[in-house]
């Protein structure tokens, strides 16, 4: 894991700015947080699980979670949903729930089957659990891409993969280039950023725009 | 992550040549052409009661597109006047549980059940089916919405989006290559976090527009 000094530094290089006069390092920062964030979403290089164990984040009114409530964090998506260390069934459109079954918002069933999600902010657990016994707990575990805690300017790590911190720094150079309005100049690393993206299909399982892999 | 956000890293991105109420202008109409996007990440859902007896419900004022419509339990199909004529001629004063929803010939929030539902609802007040009961007899409605908190992972996107826009507009840094290197880097960006911006210019507009750029 590269730090976001490294990564700062390197950059400041590229910009000719080692002294951080005219491309601050709070700004630096700030460029590296978003881009970190986009290329993650994209490539899903860093993805974390959570084990939902509370009875009480559960419901039997509904199979709609709020992503936020559950998972406590916002994610740019959800990869997988395992219960009792079985993955349950993706449905990529939560649309095509309903020509499985048009009552799919009411369904009733001992276990989750499938789940999908609603934009960014929801996820549908598909059908709704039946009630448990008291004092029964229901364990399952999500996962989503893995949110990046907010950078400062020290030692915090980057959490994408190492292989992906080159096209990191062309993104930030490309941005730190905008700033500087060297509109020529950002054509360069843009067209670096591109090109490796393209490659990236072979290394990750890449989304399209939608959503399908 | 709000909407400060993104405008800070607007300010970043210009280096303080952006003018901060076209800025959140700005902001308010990108968030609005993604959610003209029927894939749309910026959704929500909410449950309202029909009134009884009565064809038309509003959607919550925030609403952009309507994504699906649920009565009670079951997922209502989308239809259109014409496939509503073909099945009942009077289906505008039919009565019986909904199966269906349209909503064409209707004001941008409003949406039309078929047929029109006379069991009263439980509940009565708005709410968010996935923190409370939604009820019986109920219009779950899941839409894209306006708002002022976009994704982290959109920010930058959407930031430099604004920053097109902030060079495209007749000011005194008005600057087109500026504006056209933003967009590009920003079309790229929203395609990587699953976002299609929606051309907010429709169909003829669209056209005549291109023909002049075409002349040009």
């Amino acid at each position: 894991m590269a730090i976001s000094t490294t990564v700062i530094n390197v950059v400041a290089r590229r910009l000719r700015d080692t002294a951080n006069i005219a491309y601050p390092r709070a700004v630096l920062v700030r460029f590296v947080d978003h881009a970190q964030r986009v290329i993650n979403a994209y490539t899903k290089s860093a993805i974390n699980t959570v084990t939902v164990t509370s009875p009480g984040l559960l419901h039997t009114f509904s199979p709609v979670y709020r992503i936020i409530n559950v998972l406590a964090q916002e994610c740019a998506s959800i990869e997988n949903i395992r219960l009792d260390g079985k993955t349950l069934h993706r449905v990529d459109d939560f649309l095509d729930l309903s020509h499985q079954d048009p009552n799919w918002f009411g369904t009733r069933g001992n276990r989750w089957v499938s789940w999908s999600t609603i934009g960014k902010d929801f996820f549908i657990l598909y059908p709704i659990v039946q009630p448990l016994p008291t004092g029964a707990v229901l364990q399952f575990d999500v996962v989503p891409t893995r949110p990046s805690t907010i950078l400062d300017n020290g030692s915090n790590d980057i959490v994408l993969a190492d292989d992906l911190i080159p096209i990191l720094q062309d993104l930030v150079e490309a941005l730190g280039l905008i700033k500087g309005r060297r509109w020529s100049e950002a054509s360069d690393p843009i067209a670096r950023f591109k090109s490796q993206l393209d490659s990236l299909g072979r290394t990750y399982q890449i989304q399209d725009v939608t959503g399908k892999v | 992550m709000p909407q400060a956000d993104v405008l800070q890293l607007v300010t970043d991105l210009s280096d303080g040549l952006n003018d901060s109420t076209a800025t959140t202008n700005y902001y308010g109409d990108v968030i609005f052409l993604m959610g003209l996007d029927p894939g749309g990440t910026v959704v929500n859902i909410t449950t309202v009661d029909p009134v009884i007896f009565v064809p038309q419900t509003t959607l919550p004022a925030s609403s952009i597109t309507t994504l699906a419509v649920i009565y009670d339990r079951k997922h209502l199909s989308k239809t259109g006047r014409a496939r509503a004529n073909a099945w009942d001629t009077q289906w505008f004063t039919t009565l019986g549980p909904p199966f269906a929803w349209l909503d064409e010939d209707q004001d941008r929030h409003t949406i039309t059940e078929i047929p029109i539902p006379v069991n009263p609802p439980t509940v009565g007040l708005p709410r968010d089916p996935s923190t409370s009961d939604p009820g019986f007899n109920g219009l779950t409605i899941i839409y894209t919405e306006t708002r002022t908190d976009a994704h982290g992972d959109e920010e930058l996107a959407m930031a430099l989006e604004i920053m097109a826009r902030e060079f495209s507009r007749d000011s005194d840094h008005t600057d087109h290559t500026a504006a056209q290197t933003c967009r590009t880097l920003s079309g790229t960006l929203f395609t990587m976090v699953n976002v299609s911006l929606v051309d907010d210019i429709p169909g003829p507009a669209k056209a005549l527009q291109e023909e002049s750029r075409g002349a040009e």
